[in-house]
């Protein structure tokens, strides 16, 4: 967190509502879109954006963490788990059938690999390959991969948000990238990438 | 430096969290692989390509407005509140754990209610409760008790009369010895 954004959010504590506005507008880009990857569209990415921040004001008392976004990605992170926990509106991969409750596992709920919602809604043709490929991915790979490149969360960070170790974290990091850039090979050449 | 480590260290590069010595030492593994130098040119194109088609900030209509009125709106829910919302949310643990709550609490009262009914205790003596403990597992103890009695006695039924035990005749013949003697 930079002086600026500590700056904002001492002033909000101090009762100005400006500086809150200036902390969505300054965290929207990140949080948005790694809220509307995540859930692929299924869901109102708005309704758990506003949810993100009435939770953290609640407990911004309790803040004493250097890293803000990293704190705000680690409420979408629980909140996106809870809508996914709650609503039978997530494929199951395995069946193709609504989850169901005795899945253990939150990753069985968030939405079913595939283009999404979100994925028909993007605009132009980049955009849209680019959804494919992040709804291809499994969504711990896919979290990982949105908090690195909407978020630059660090990797100690991610591995605290998801609850495993650094290595998982990097491995699944690294497994992301490598679909990635099998999926979108003649995109990023055009980008200018070079394959040296 | 094996690729291995090198592909963990250049994820932490692109992150920022590698520090200056093992910064120099992928640095100069880099140098002399090509396998890796394409590694690390494709995983910052890729994450450059994905971040340029973030979704932009327009799609988006909450405010520091929007937030602050659903936050006034919206009463702060309590701890029990909370503790319901979730119960229903998950009802098949909750009712395992509420059913052995509801177990554990009855036994509890049970024993409570059996000490308020007994006579005061008398002195030097446990008081009612921890009697009424101390019979109920002496009661458990003599149907285990009587469970053993009752498993060794059939085992008599069932067993077939024993041979008289080898060192029998020989005791014999010692008594004989010292009836002689």
């Amino acid at each position: 967190m930079d002086a600026q954004e500590r700056a904002w959010l001492d002033e909000y504590r101090r009762g100005d509502r400006e500086a809150l506005g200036k902390l969505v507008e300054h965290y929207r880009r990140p949080l948005y879109s790694f809220i509307l990857k995540m859930t692929e569209g299924r869901v109102d990415a708005d309704e758990i954006f506003q949810e993100v921040w009435i939770r953290a004001i609640r407990k911004l008392d309790a803040f004493r963490e250097e890293n803000f976004l990293g704190w705000l990605f680690r409420i979408a992170h629980n909140l996106i788990i809870d809508v996914a926990r709650r609503r039978k509106l997530f494929v199951d991969p395995e069946t193709g059938t609504h989850g169901s409750q005795s899945r253990s596992s939150w990753v069985h709920r968030l939405p079913a690999s595939g283009p999404g919602p979100a994925t028909h809604a993007a605009g132009h043709d980049l955009g849209r390959k680019i959804q494919e490929a992040l709804a291809r991915l499994p969504p711990e790979q896919r979290e990982v991969f949105l908090l690195r490149t909407e978020g630059e969360v660090p990797f100690k960070e991610i591995a605290k948000i998801q609850g495993v170790t650094l290595n998982t974290a990097l491995a699944r990091m690294h497994y992301a990238v490598l679909k990635m850039r099998e999926a979108l090979r003649d995109e990023y050449r055009a980008f200018g990438g070079r394959s040296t | 430096m094996n690729c291995e480590r090198a592909v963990r260290d250049i994820l932490l590069e692109s992150s920022g969290e590698l520090d200056r010595e093992r910064r120099a030492r992928l640095r100069a593994h880099v140098a002399g692989c090509a396998a890796c130098r394409k590694y690390r040119a494709e995983l910052m194109g890729i994450t450059d390509l994905v971040h340029s088609e973030s979704a932009p900030p327009a799609a988006s209509r909450v405010t520091a407005d929007t937030i602050l009125t659903s936050l006034a709106l919206r009463p702060r829910r309590s701890r029990w509140q909370r503790w319901w919302s979730d119960w229903l949310a998950h009802p098949a643990p909750a009712a395992a754990a509420a059913a052995v709550a509801a177990f554990l609490a009855g036994f509890a009262a049970a024993v409570v209610l059996a000490g308020l009914r007994a006579p005061p205790a008398a002195p030097g003596r446990p008081a009612a409760g921890v009697m009424v403990m101390d019979d109920w597992l002496d009661v458990q103890l003599d149907l285990l008790n009587d469970d053993a009695a009752a498993v060794a006695h059939d085992l008599d039924q069932t067993s077939e009369p024993s041979e008289p035990p080898a060192e029998e005749p020989l005791v014999e013949i010692d008594l004989q010895i010292h009836a002689e003697a």
